[in-house]
């Protein structure tokens, strides 16, 4: 007889002791926008769902010292709504305004997204462009912190161990001169899964003309996302003006010809990002001057 | 036409609205019977072979299968979904399951199972052996096939030919049509019982239960009195269901198990095993003078119907038919081949070949005129037909054809000169207009016989019963009838009843739901057989008063004689007195012929904003002009055309099932099959010109598929006119218009290095 037994956990302590008995047959739903679908075309009837969700107590957006700390439950529509996440992290309430629909943005959490790993998620590179780091929690009670990037494997597949669970995401509050953006292209307006997605981090300096420091992060062009060398070059020590639009934009387009060279999305796909590049930079700079507004070809 | 219309005209809530918003409704996925069972089935998963070796025993060992079926355990009986009527002769190819399998899709075998989750799971333990055979996908690699090519259909008036080569003026194109999927809300679901004198009971959403009979009786090898087909609420079909699919399987199936079984497909089945619109590849050519008359046309389309050819004809000749009937053109051929290729079946699809026919015409009819340098909207109005032409070929008459209306009042509500002439922004974003005309039909008369037979009783109460084989696809077709039927007899709506068919008690109709013809035709039976019987209650009434016929009035529910109101009486009070004094019933039964098919026609002006960085493209502004004769309903009008632009936006813009060289096939679920979603719609506006038709209930002509045969052209022409490019494949994707932009850019820097 198949069953499906389900663990609905109300706190740290009833999680723990659930992720005790945890096997090869346990899931973790946080959610379960994605999950629920993964059962279903599986046929996975037979297993151990442990519901995070009913553990009211990750649910917060916090802002402590230096650091601010997202419970895993946070949903998405938390975290576009956050005035705290809206000023210190622009990039991810921007990323997570782009996630399916308003009734997935309502279910799905920031957590579960990271443990989906999925290759176009529009949350894991703008926690990435933040430095994101992941406080994880044993079947022994201990918590560790980890990298986004440690955990996320790719292509829907983590690095926890089935008695392992995401409860906090956490990122420094970058102080002066930090600003942040995300943008995506899909193939449609809404509802869409990426085709490209990037979430940069840059420092300005003093005089708010040149780039000091850049994390640039793209998603869905490869099977997780990953940060670029190549943009972050064309930036680092330059100055706000058209040029370094044109010099963006290039290097974003020499970033997809490394990554995708060859497949039939790459002819498409640098051209596009052109676009993408027009948004991120009026994100991040559009308020300095008119000026650096303008591209024309 | 009749004034002061009570009931017709009015914006009246369809039948069961309120059911369905508060979730009463049950549709056949709903339904339960004691003892169902649940079947699953199993398809191909490459697009051409043989299968050598088929074993399903670890299925069936599977606690909780009941049986399997395969080719070897089911009739050989071929045949052929689209044959809607018992005297339809027609290429029969098709079979409940195959061992020659030619798309991926194909059905191979169904497993019966006491829930549905084993039975997925036992249609996944079924291994299968296959002789891989040569794929052919794309139809023009399939026309060089014999085995692939396998009709030609040809219509023709005058001496094209002849005139073409001597013009001095003649422009070609080529525009190519994608196979689309309906994506109707409710995917493809049927449930069946066997009763216990060997009949069966069919439930199913579709769109001719007479059909569904014809089909399920013709595979099971059974007579038509003992297959009962009942029509269940509809949950979106659009065409799709109007070829029985599941229904001979279901009925199959429950017959051989000897109980109740349902039948209902996910998404990617419905996508993969059901019906697409026909993908298409048209040749255009015509002949123009100087000033933009067009002098002669040449049309070749090849139509690929996929893997099974279903009504590969029939849409040929009915996209072929549609272009003589919107411009004047004497000299004019068009020809179709249609050819199977290892990819999804084509069958119906909302316009039935109209879409595809004026994607070619009307992409073409910009592409003249920005040659010409003329207003395409002008280059229109030169050429399109006007009221009471004949059709060329011998067709049914045009009748009251309003298109120059339509673009004439088009241009004025949508400020098209102003629009069409503004200046491009060089900037990221670019705005631009288009505008298309299209023709439709009402009906099959001048093609197949067309006619329905209905039964109107007055009831004792005062309400009336309308018995009738009406099929509602959710477009408020039940509440038109009523409508219809509530202002002969000047009786609320509410008091009629008219249920949906069913084989076992509705009088026959000879094609349901299909071809445009509901309205015109079955609402002008249920016109008809009401004033049937509002003269048989006149009649009497005059008896029992002894006065003249047209001395009865009949108003709201009352019957009174002129100049004695006050002594009026109910309409039933008037029947239980017909009843007593001369022992008859206030009823019709009557057999209407479709007198007519007068064309309809659309035009809509498009606006849209490309990202010239992304190549993504919004439609900011639509206005859809109907020559529609008259509304019975136009809250139910402008529902069917908000419906059918969404559909049309999808078809320039997005909805693509593509197969690959392999036949696999990409876009076969939503997340990578894109519908234009809420976000993306724009406000679309709707102009009626209501002329009336001679032979429509109260003037109605149609409105369900001509409303989704304009806007795609409508929208590729504003996109071309806006970048100045000339993309001619549908969908007009991200990737194709930036590929555009881009040769437009190369080539004007080696127009720039050559000057």
């Amino acid at each position: 007889m198949e069953e499906m037994l389900f663990k609905a956990p109300n706190d740290i302590e009833e999680l723990v002791t659930a992720l005790k008995d945890a096997d090869a047959n346990t899931y973790l739903i946080s959610g379960g926008t994605d999950l629920i679908i993964k059962l279903r075309k599986n046929r996975i009837y037979s297993g151990t769902i442990i519901d995070m969700k009913g553990i009211r107590s990750l649910e917060y957006i916090r802002e402590e010292s230096e650091h601010i700390k997202l419970g895993a439950n946070t949903t998405f529509t938390q975290i576009i709504n956050s005035p705290v996440l809206q000023q210190h992290a622009a990039c991810l309430a921007q990323a997570a305004g782009q996630i399916g629909s308003t009734q997935i943005r309502n279910v799905a959490t920031v957590g579960g997204n990271i443990g989906n790993a999925f290759a176009g998620a529009d949350c894991i590179p703008a926690l990435m462009a933040m430095d994101a780091q992941v406080k994880v929690i044993c079947s022994k009670g201990e918590t560790y912190v980890k990298n986004v990037a440690d955990i996320i494997l790719g292509s829907g597949k983590n690095s926890l161990r089935k008695d392992e669970a995401i409860i906090e995401i956490q990122f420094p509050i970058q102080g002066a001169g930090g600003r942040t953006a995300f943008g995506k292209i899909g193939s449609r307006s809404r509802v869409t899964i990426a085709k490209i997605n990037i979430a940069a981090f840059v420092r300005l300096d003093g005089s708010k003309k040149r780039i000091e420091e850049a994390r640039i992060f793209l998603g869905a062009l490869g099977p997780r996302a990953f940060r670029s060398e190549i943009v972050e070059e064309a930036m680092v020590g330059r100055t706000i003006s058209p040029e370094l639009f044109n010099s963006f934009a290039a290097a974003l387009t020499a970033q997809v010809d490394a990554a995708i060279a060859g497949r039939s999305s790459q002819e498409y796909k640098r051209e596009a990002i052109r676009g993408l590049a027009d948004e991120v930079f009026c994100k991040l700079f559009g308020d300095l001057s008119q000026e650096v507004k303008q591209d024309e070809r | 036409m009749k004034d002061n219309l009570k009931y017709v005209g009015k914006d009246i809530p369809m039948h069961d609205i309120s059911e369905k918003v508060a979730g009463k409704i049950k549709y056949a996925g709903d339904m339960q019977l004691p003892g169902m069972l649940y079947a699953k089935l199993v398809l191909s998963d490459i697009a051409h072979g043989r299968i050598i070796k088929i074993d399903t025993s670890k299925a069936e060992a599977l606690a909780g299968v009941v049986k399997v079926f395969t080719y070897k355990n089911s009739p050989d009986t071929r045949y052929n979904s689209h044959k809607w009527y018992v005297g339809l002769e027609v290429l029969e190819d098709e079979k409940l399951f195959t061992e020659h399998v030619r798309f991926i899709g194909d059905r191979v075998a169904a497993v019966i199972a006491k829930d549905r989750y084993t039975a997925e799971r036992a249609a996944e333990l079924i291994e299968i052996e296959y002789e891989p055979l040569p794929v052919i996908t794309n139809p023009e690699e399939a026309i060089k096939d014999k085995g692939y090519s396998i009709s030609r259909k040809e219509i023709k008036s005058g001496n094209p030919e002849d005139i073409i080569n001597r013009a001095a003026l003649v422009f070609e194109d080529r525009v190519e049509t994608p196979k689309v999927h309906h994506a109707a809300m409710e995917t493809h679901v049927c449930v069946a019982a066997p009763g216990p004198g060997g009949e069966i009971t069919i439930w199913t959403p579709c769109q001719v239960v007479f059909q569904v009979r014809l089909i399920a009786a013709e595979v099971l090898s059974m007579p038509l009195n003992k297959v009962r087909v009942i029509k269940t609420t509809m949950g979106g079909s659009f065409g799709g269901k109007g070829q029985p699919v599941l229904e001979p399987v279901c009925a199959f199936l429950a017959r051989e198990v000897d109980a109740p079984v349902k039948l209902q497909l996910d998404r990617t089945e419905s996508i993969l095993a059901t019906r697409t619109r026909t993908a298409t590849i048209g040749t255009i050519k015509t002949a123009v003078d100087q000033e933009g008359n067009i002098l002669a046309r040449d049309i070749h389309m090849l139509v690929d119907t996929g893997a099974y050819f279903t009504n590969g004809d029939a849409v040929s000749m009915a996209m072929g038919k549609k272009a003589f009937r919107l411009y004047r053109i004497k000299d004019q051929k068009y020809v179709a081949d249609v050819v199977y290729t290892n990819t999804p079946v084509g069958g119906a699809c909302r316009g039935y070949g109209s879409p595809q026919i004026h994607a070619l015409s009307e992409i073409h009819m910009d592409n003249i005129a920005r040659a010409l340098k003329m207003d395409p909207a002008e280059l229109r109005l030169k050429n399109l037909v006007q009221p009471y032409d004949l059709d060329p070929i011998g067709g049914p008459a045009l009748g009251n054809a309003r298109v120059i209306d339509c673009v004439t009042k088009g241009m004025e509500a949508f400020r098209w000169k102003e629009r069409w002439q503004k200046p491009q922004n060089p900037g990221r974003y670019v705005r631009g207009v288009g505008m298309a005309c299209a023709t439709h039909g009402n009906g099959y008369h001048g093609g197949y016989q067309d006619f329905i037979t209905m039964s109107l009783r007055m009831t004792e109460d005062g309400g009336a019963y309308l018995n009738a084989g009406i099929h509602d696809l959710g477009c408020g077709t039940v509440t038109t009838m009523k409508q219809i039927v509530a202002e002969v007899l000047d009786i609320d709506v509410d008091k009629i009843l008219a249920p949906e068919a069913d084989t076992l008690v509705s009088p026959f109709d000879i094609a349901g739901t299909q071809a445009s013809r509901v309205t015109f035709v079955c609402g002008g039976c249920a016109m008809k057989v009401s004033e049937m019987v509002k003269e048989k209650f006149i009649h009497y009434a005059s008896k029992i008063w002894a006065c003249k016929p047209e001395d009865i009035k009949m108003e709201n529910g009352t019957v009174y004689k002129d100049r004695e109101k006050d002594q009026k009486l109910t309409y039933g009070e008037m029947i239980i007195l017909i009843q007593k004094k001369f022992q008859d019933d206030i009823s019709e039964t009557y057999t209407y012929t479709s007198p007519a098919n007068p064309a309809v026609y659309a035009v809509n002006f498009a606006e849209v904003e490309i990202d010239t960085y992304t190549g993504l493209v919004r439609v900011t502004d639509v206005l859809a002009v109907h020559d529609i004769g008259k509304a019975i309903n136009p809250g139910f009008v402008e529902g069917q055309i908000q419906g059918a632009i969404q559909m049309g936006i999808g078809l320039a813009l997005t909805e693509e099932i593509k197969a690959d060289r392999n036949g696999n096939i990409s876009g076969d679920r939503f997340s990578k099959y894109h519908v234009i979603n809420a976000p993306d719609m724009p406000d679309v506006k709707v102009l009626l010109v209501e002329e009336g038709d001679e032979h429509g209930p109260f003037g109605a002509k149609s409105v369900g598929e001509i409303s989704t045969c304009a806007i795609a052209p409508a929208i590729v022409n504003a996109i071309n006119a806006a970048l100045d490019i000339n993309v001619t494949s549908l969908p007009v994707t991200p990737e194709k218009i930036l590929k555009a932009l881009k040769n437009k850019r190369e080539r004007q820097q080696t127009e720039t290095i050559l000057v």
